[in-house]
């Protein structure tokens, strides 16, 4: 055993000095990680590696950079919103407007709305705002969270300029025994934090029908110091909130099958005050009704679907400080006709045509503001010298309304050893400019040209064992991206979207892991995460522009996550700590915030009750007290606590 | 071997360090000064910064954030207006909701009054001063003294805005798409004495020219109430002649030269067009509103505030760039020649000369 480590670790060293140089030539790129150190822990068995069911992720993005968020980080956070999981636990800033609060993602120094969520393939991003907040999305109903790194719009679509979070269900199963499974599962924390859920299947051997139901409450009332130095508890920050998934599933024969999804949810949030508020009696609902109806015939080689979705987003925003009463409702069709075939055994290909149509009712003149994209996509995969070469060229080619726009891109990986890898991938990116951009009333633009632009990233993957007991697993990946037609909102009383500018994004993300299997029942994790982003204004329209070579707002040079903990026998235990840089809120860096870390303690502990499961998860967020803000002058609590359980009855 | 995995994480982490080529920190620096001439900066909405500059017109040398280098404490969210009432400066934080209070010699920190949306202070007496508030339908009573609300009076519509005092009347501007018309206030009995139906609908800002005649700007082009100048005879409270603007001009920030013979004022093209873009001059005496402007605004670019320096003559012009950067603030000769150009906070609203 002592050579075999020797060996490896000779090979260690020969990859580390490979890393120093790639490093060292990587320039200003950046850096990013994630926190997917959270293994082989005993909780629901072996932990299991989630990939995607969508072929564009499995088969035909071989160079792009994929992050799945694994089982076991699912089950911590299944009392949670995606916001705080990916905070945390994902190498993307989260923008967090405060606690239990709008949450939005910036991936790689985009904007919110470059950041497309795609669920089960169905863009759902808020059709007016063109952003999803993912404070509103529950873990509970996701089975499978896979984040797509850099710009795919061939695959994705408009908005995908810095990356996608890419949301899947559960899979029907058919099962003639008439498999039922029924767990339940409730939380409870700081500031008055209840949280239930409810996940629930029966199948035979045509049908499949679950419900999964999550439901939320919490007052928010922590306390925090004033510019003053007293202390006092948050107010008008309540928040209720539920979200119900339902899906039905029939299996028309064994090749084909046909699902319907059913999601609802709705959200009450107030707004607290910010810091330099006095006060505030700011609150809004919104609710969303998501319908899916997905077909599937699978053959051996070919696989033929269709999907459709109608998905409308309301929401009522009240402030009677200031005379706001608002109400707005965006509506989508989606539909999305697609075929995929198996060439040979090292090639496919797929075709694809999305059409989606949009439309915003305004609330003042019943005026219908509508776009419409249609589009045809193909990708085609082929592998060389035995598969080590994977190699993926897509294009679309896609008209929105009246716009036409063609969007070439490929991709391509190279194992070098079984143990190394690299990757790369070019693709022309662009973003539609979204219903609110170009119709709000006051403000909307309707001249707004789509942002566009090229984006290269490329990168390694090193996965080694040390011993049979230690593994190490290091990537790296460095992008380069130029937008044009950069869309900036200007104003004071009346804002107003311009396309302004061109940003050059570019940056150097890394991914660490070391795992310890000490013997049968220890077992150590560490991981290390890091991103380095320099996202800065290259030319500007505006007179006297102070934004050139300055970093855009609200995406922070640095960050980094780090998981450090271990798991024994049916106990798991980690330490996750957070740095978050500065991040500037004006675009000449002018102003700017102060960068905070974040310590986070979780424990998780699996036992049985009467013989069903029961797990048990403590969370400790913010162990170090800190008071920091991720947005400006909007609070963040001091240290807090989570404790939750789930309960497997069936 | 943990020897070993100890060395590849730091070189890992040396790999990394090496890559800090941009120093996370910003660069920061303190500019402190004094002068006569005071930027009001609102900042960007929601983000807290509104902040007050000092322009020494001597120099030609501008300093700020003053009342943060004074006080150590941020001012707040829009930054509004600000006037002189005895020894010291009020100033209205919009959507603080209220009225900072400092040392006008030393912009130290005196005090505050929440107020809900104050917009400006117009002194009545020394114990007395009345304050306009956005959302709200009331002008709000405060004693400059006691830094107290000591009351309130009850407009017919909502936005108080604009005021001015003439002869113990106050002329109050209620900036509300459903009226157009103007309301006096009897400063003695806080109560209002008369109204006044002017040319357009939203009364927003007021002004005194040399022949002791009451200027109104009118209108809310966004809200599709078209603009207009009203002049009043503040005597009898008659309209005397009314200017209207083309429906998609949007005029902002009329002020009186020295004189009181001239209006200058901005009209905002905040769509990034230059047509109705830039600071325009008239006459009290024209009979129609000029149509080309006296300082042109380029692509992309409009003016937010604008200001005339009682003692020199000299145009100040605030260009907000958008209210996402530092603005800058250009001076002007009466003749428009272009004298100096110094760099203030975010979104330079008003000025403030300080006699």
């Amino acid at each position: 055993m002592h050579s075999i480590v020797n060996k490896n670790l000779k090979k260690l060293r020969s990859i580390v000095l490979l890393t120093t140089v790639l490093c060292c030539f990587a320039g200003n790129l950046y850096a990013q990680h994630i926190n997917d150190t959270l293994k082989s822990v005993q909780v629901d068995g072996a932990r299991k590696e989630h990939k995607s069911n969508d072929a564009r992720i499995n088969v035909f993005s071989p160079g792009q950079k994929i992050i799945s968020i694994d089982s076991v980080t699912l089950q911590q956070y299944q009392n949670q919103s995606l916001a705080n999981l990916l905070s945390q636990q994902a190498p993307v800033f989260i923008k967090s407007y405060g606690f239990n609060s709008l949450s939005t993602l910036n991936f790689r120094g985009s904007s919110a709305a470059q950041s497309v969520v795609l669920w089960n393939g169905v863009p759902i991003q808020d059709a007016a705002l063109g952003i999803a907040d993912v404070s509103q999305l529950p873990v509970l109903l996701m089975n499978k969270v896979n984040l797509v790194y850099g710009s795919s719009a061939a695959l994705w679509g408009s908005g995908n300029v810095g990356g996608a979070l890419l949301l899947e269900s559960e899979q029907p199963v058919f099962d003639s025994n008439g498999k039922k499974r029924l767990s339940l599962v409730g939380g409870l924390g700081s500031f008055s934090q209840y949280t239930g859920g409810i996940k629930a299947s029966i199948s035979s051997k045509r049908f499949f029908l679950s419900l999964d139901g999550f439901g939320q409450s919490a007052i928010n009332d922590f306390s925090y110091k004033t510019s003053l130095n007293t202390d006092v508890n948050l107010s008008n920050a309540r928040l209720q909130g539920g979200s119900v998934m339902g899906q039905a599933a029939y299996l028309i024969s064994d090749q084909n099958t046909l699902r319907l999804y059913v999601w609802y949810q709705s959200y009450y949030r107030e707004v607290p005050a910010a810091l330099f508020e006095r006060t505030s009696v700011k609150n809004y609902t919104n609710g969303s009704l998501r319908l899916l109806l997905d077909w599937n015939r699978e053959r051996v080689n070919n696989t033929w679907y269709t999907k459709g979705a109608f998905i409308s987003d309301k929401m009522h925003y009240k402030d009677s400080l200031s005379l706001l009463n608002t109400s707005n409702t965006s509506y989508q069709y989606y539909f999305e006709g697609g075929w995929k075939h198996r060439i040979n055994a090292n090639s496919q290909l797929i075709v694809f045509v999305p059409v989606q149509a949009s439309w915003i009712v305004a609330q003042d003149t019943a005026e219908n503001k509508q776009q419409v994209k249609a589009a045809v996509a193909a990708a085609y995969d082929v592998k060389y010298f035995h598969g080590r070469l994977d190699v993926a060229l897509n294009g679309r080619a896609e008209m929105i309304n009246d716009i036409g726009v063609l969007l070439p891109g490929i991709d391509a990986s190279y194992s070098l050893t079984h143990w190394f890898s690299l990757r790369a991938n070019v693709q022309r990116t662009y973003r539609a400019p979204t219903l609110n951009e170009l119709y709000y009333d006051p403000g909307g633009n309707p001249s707004l040209k789509p942002e566009e632009g090229w984006n290269e990233d490329a990168g390694y993957t090193l996965k080694v064992k040390l011993s049979p007991d230690i593994s190490f697993y290091h990537d790296l990946s460095a992008f380069n991206r130029v937008i044009n037609n950069w869309i900036a909102w200007f104003g004071g009383a009346i804002w107003t979207p311009h396309n302004i500018a061109t940003v050059h994004s570019r940056g150097l993300e890394t991914e660490n892991k070391l795992q310890w299997a000490v013997n049968d029942h220890w077992q150590l994790h560490a991981g290390l995460n890091t991103s380095y982003i320099i996202a800065t204004t290259q030319s500007s329209y505006i007179t006297n522009d102070n934004s050139i070579n300055k970093q855009i707002p609200y995406t922070p040079r640095y960050n980094g996550q780090l998981n450090v903990g271990f798991s024994y026998r049916r106990l798991y235990f980690n330490y996750n700590h957070t740095y978050t840089g500065y991040r500037f809120i004006t675009t000449d860096e002018s102003e700017y915030i102060l960068p905070y870390n974040t310590g986070n303690l979780q424990l998780m502990y699996d036992t049985q009750v009467s013989h069903y499961p029961l797990s048990i998860s403590v969370q400790c967020n913010n162990v170090w007290n800190q008071q920091y803000q991720v947005v400006a002058y909007r609070l963040m609590p001091g240290i807090n606590w989570l404790a939750g359980v789930k309960f497997t009855l069936l | 071997m943990g020897r070993e995995v100890y060395k590849i994480v730091t070189i890992l982490f040396s790999c990394l360090l090496l890559l800090s080529c941009v120093k996370d920190k910003p660069n920061s620096p303190a500019v402190t000064g004094s002068g006569n001439v005071y930027v009001v900066c609102e900042g960007s909405l929601g983000n807290g910064d509104g902040s007050l500059y000092v322009y020494d017109s001597k120099l030609g040398t501008a300093s700020g954030d003053r009342y943060y280098d004074v006080n150590k404490q941020t001012l707040g969210d829009v930054f509004q207006s600000m006037q002189r009432i005895g020894n010291e400066f009020f100033l209205c934080v919009n959507n603080s909701d209220k009225i900072v209070v400092v040392d006008a010699a030393t912009l130290q920190f005196r005090g505050a009054i929440n107020v809900p949306k104050p917009r400006y202070i117009l002194k009545i007496s020394n114990t007395k001063a009345y304050v306009s508030s956005l959302f709200n339908n009331k002008v709000y009573i405060v004693n400059p003294q006691s830094l107290q609300v000591t009351g309130s009076i009850d407009m017919p519509h909502q936005n108080t805005e604009g005021m001015l005092l003439y002869n113990n009347k106050a002329f109050i501007c209620t900036w509300d798409t459903a009226t157009n018309n103007l309301y006096t206030i009897d400063a003695t009995v806080d109560k209002i004495s008369d109204s006044i139906s002017l040319a357009g609908y939203a009364p927003q800002e007021i002004l005194l020219d040399k022949e002791y005649k009451v200027w109104v700007l009118s209108g809310d082009m966004h809200e599709g109430r078209t603009c207009a100048f009203n002049r009043i005879n503040p005597d009898d409270d008659k309209l005397i002649k009314s200017y209207i603007f083309p429906a998609v001009a949007d005029p902002v920030r009329p002020v009186m030269n020295a004189a009181g013979d001239s209006i200058y004022f901005i009209e905002a093209d905040v769509d990034g067009g230059t047509r109705y873009n830039g600071i325009f001059r008239m006459s009290i005496y024209d009979a129609t509103l000029p149509v080309t402007p006296f300082i042109t605004a380029k692509k992309f670019q409009y003016f937010w505030a604008l200001g005339i320096d009682p003692a020199t003559g000299y145009i100040y012009v605030g260009d907000p760039k958008g209210f996402i950067q530092k603005g800058t603030v250009s001076v002007y000769k009466p003749d428009a020649t272009l004298v100096n150009q110094f760099s203030v906070g975010v979104g330079p609203g008003h000025f403030y000369f300080d006699e």
